[in-house]
């Protein structure tokens, strides 16, 4: 019995024809490993600070930035990673102390990772600016091509310098006097809240103050918080004091006003600029 | 042992409900208001009662832990006197038009009979497990007369910062009850859907605020939904607001006492009845808005 013979798909795919249509369909994806050719083997690499800081080599300050460079390799990547804390064994050492980066003794994966502290700008083939977003620590690699490969050329632990904020809490409201937002105080008598600050507080109106930032709420008069001491001139309760707040100080905006009866008095307030 | 009779019955049961027609205290207290800032999650609020029926479709997935200190056949979810049922299903019914809070974790304990008696120390076992479950808020709608027994548990609870609203009763003008009168407690009386006070609920100074507690509808044994009325509703409707409170504090890192809770809820109730704090309303009704108002924290200290 004759039957066609057709060719192996094995053999089609190594066939000069195969192989020359494979060529033409990648020719257009970018090449990545060609931006590293070049490299000068045998030389060491190594990553130093441009900048002249006087923090030391692997530490920058918050909103500061640093110059770093690889020498030793004409092309150079950078790249950031958070750094990890630790696990630590039964004896309360952690499993790989920081900067140990190439001796692979991490036995437990991190539990926590930090955040990412560093913006990172490329600005020549072989350097690269860092600027410090967030205190921690991170690592800034080097990549380069070694033998044709990309190879982490070097790595070096940084440490942002700065307050250490609390881990960000999505639930949390988020700062409470924001930046350029009114804060809007009914000042009231102190006790209970009367049916005319009730009335006030319910007016539909206060919504759309909210959804624009601005901060709302009611305030007996002796909770106002007065800088040294001193009163404000006209505060009768009920009464609006409108403030312009950094979080730290507030300062008024405008005279005390008289609290607002109605939502048209209440969007009114928007016209006023922080 | 002491056995007392600490029920607080309801002073009306109303008719009976198989669909849940929704309470009214919901829409017109605003509770939408305090809710959207919290919802209640990561608070155990334990009801201490008659016990609660876990068959409940709206309790169901809502218990997540049960004790009885009577030593009732039937156990704490037998609950035969349908009290602590529609105390459950006020402070956290799956239902958010029946209960205040659907995030908190719901610890019902059984501390009074089938009968609606309980023994004092049962009562004080049940605030004491509450305390060493984890439970922040703890329902009471119960009273009676004085117990040492009784006072020191609330007052450990207390000591722990748990926030203990128990029911001021319903005597009328006989004044409150006790736990209610307690400092450590957190005493609730009950107003109807025009904010008058009812006239079952007890009068005296130590009333700390208002809450509905005139034909609330609530969870039914075996299922359905009932209306009751008494101080014994208007404590776990404020529970569950304390709740939804206790948690949105928690966010903020800004807990608070009993002592700083009942000093809140002074300056933060609405004025009902003669101006200030008076005999028949305490400061006033417990809204839910104004509690959301007063979450946004106060401003920086202004310069003149």
């Amino acid at each position: 019995m004759i039957t066609a013979r057709r060719m192996p798909l094995a053999r089609w795919l190594v066939s000069p024809f195969a192989l020359l249509l494979g060529g033409l369909l990648t020719a257009g994806e970018p090449d990545f490993f060609a931006h590293y050719a070049g490299t000068i083997p045998g030389q060491p690499a190594k990553v130093s600070r441009l900048d002249g800081a006087s923090d030391g080599a692997d530490k920058i300050k918050v909103d500061a930035f640093g110059v770093f460079t690889a020498k030793g390799h004409d092309k150079v990547r950078w790249k950031v990673e958070p750094v990890y804390e630790l696990a630590k064994d039964s004896k309360g050492e952690p499993y790989l102390k920081f900067g140990d980066l190439d001796v692979l003794t991490l036995k437990k994966p991190a539990s926590i990772p930090q955040r990412e502290g560093l913006k990172l700008v490329d600005v020549e083939a072989y350097s690269a600016v860092v600027w410090g977003k967030q205190p921690g620590k991170v690592k800034l690699i080097a990549l380069a091509v070694v033998d044709g490969w990309p190879e982490e050329i070097e790595t070096i632990a940084l440490e942002v310098l700065g307050e250490v904020l609390p881990p960000v809490d999505p639930d949390k409201p988020v700062d409470p006097v924001p930046t350029g937002s009114l804060y809007f105080a009914i000042v009231r008598k102190t006790g209970p809240i009367t049916a005319d600050v009730e009335k006030c507080l319910k007016l539909e109106a206060w919504t759309e103050v909210r959804a624009k930032g601005h901060k709302v709420r009611d305030l007996m008069i002796n909770q106002v918080p007065v800088k040294d001491g001193k009163t404000i001139p006209g505060l009768n309760p009920p009464c609006l004091l409108v403030l312009k707040t950094d979080g730290k100080t507030s300062a008024l905006v405008g005279p005390v006003r008289s609290m607002p009866a109605n939502d048209a008095e209440v969007k009114a307030l928007l016209e006023i600029k922080p | 042992m002491n056995t007392m009779d600490y029920r607080l019955p309801p002073v009306f049961r109303g008719s009976n409900y198989a669909a849940a027609p929704g309470s009214w205290a919901m829409p017109l207290w605003n509770v939408a208001a305090l809710r959207a800032v919290a919802d209640g999650t990561g608070i155990k609020t334990a009801v201490l009662d008659t016990g609660g029926d876990i068959r409940h479709p709206d309790l169901a997935n809502r218990i997540v832990k049960s004790k009885d200190f009577t030593g009732s056949r039937g156990g704490p979810n037998d609950d035969r006197n349908q009290h602590g049922t529609h105390c459950l299903g006020t402070v956290g019914a799956a239902n958010p038009d029946i209960g205040v809070s659907q995030g908190c974790d719901l610890y019902c304990g059984k501390v009074l009979g089938d009968s609606g008696s309980g023994a004092d120390s049962s009562i004080a076992g049940g605030i004491d497990w509450a305390a060493a479950e984890g439970c922040e808020v703890i329902s009471m709608s119960l009273g009676g007369g004085y117990s040492p027994t009784i006072e020191a548990a609330c007052n450990r609870a207390s000591a722990a910062g748990i926030w203990v609203i128990v029911a001021a009763g319903n005597s009328g003008s006989g004044g409150v009850d006790y736990p209610g009168q307690l400092r450590s407690c957190i005493s609730v009386a009950a107003i109807d859907r025009t904010f008058r006070v009812a006239n079952f609920s007890s009068r005296g100074d130590k009333l700390d605020c208002s809450g509905p507690g005139v034909d609330i509808i609530s969870c039914k044994p075996g299922g359905g939904y009932q209306s009751m009325s008494g101080t014994s509703m208007a404590t776990p409707f404020i529970a569950g607001l304390m709740t939804l409170l206790r948690a949105a504090m928690k966010k903020q890192n800004a807990l608070i006492g009993t002592e700083e809770l009942r000093a809140l809820l002074g300056s933060r109730t609405v004025d009902l009845g003669t101006a200030g704090d008076d005999n028949d309303y305490g400061p006033g009704w417990c809204s839910p808005l104004m509690l959301a108002i007063g979450l946004t924290p106060p401003p920086a200290p202004i310069a003149i």
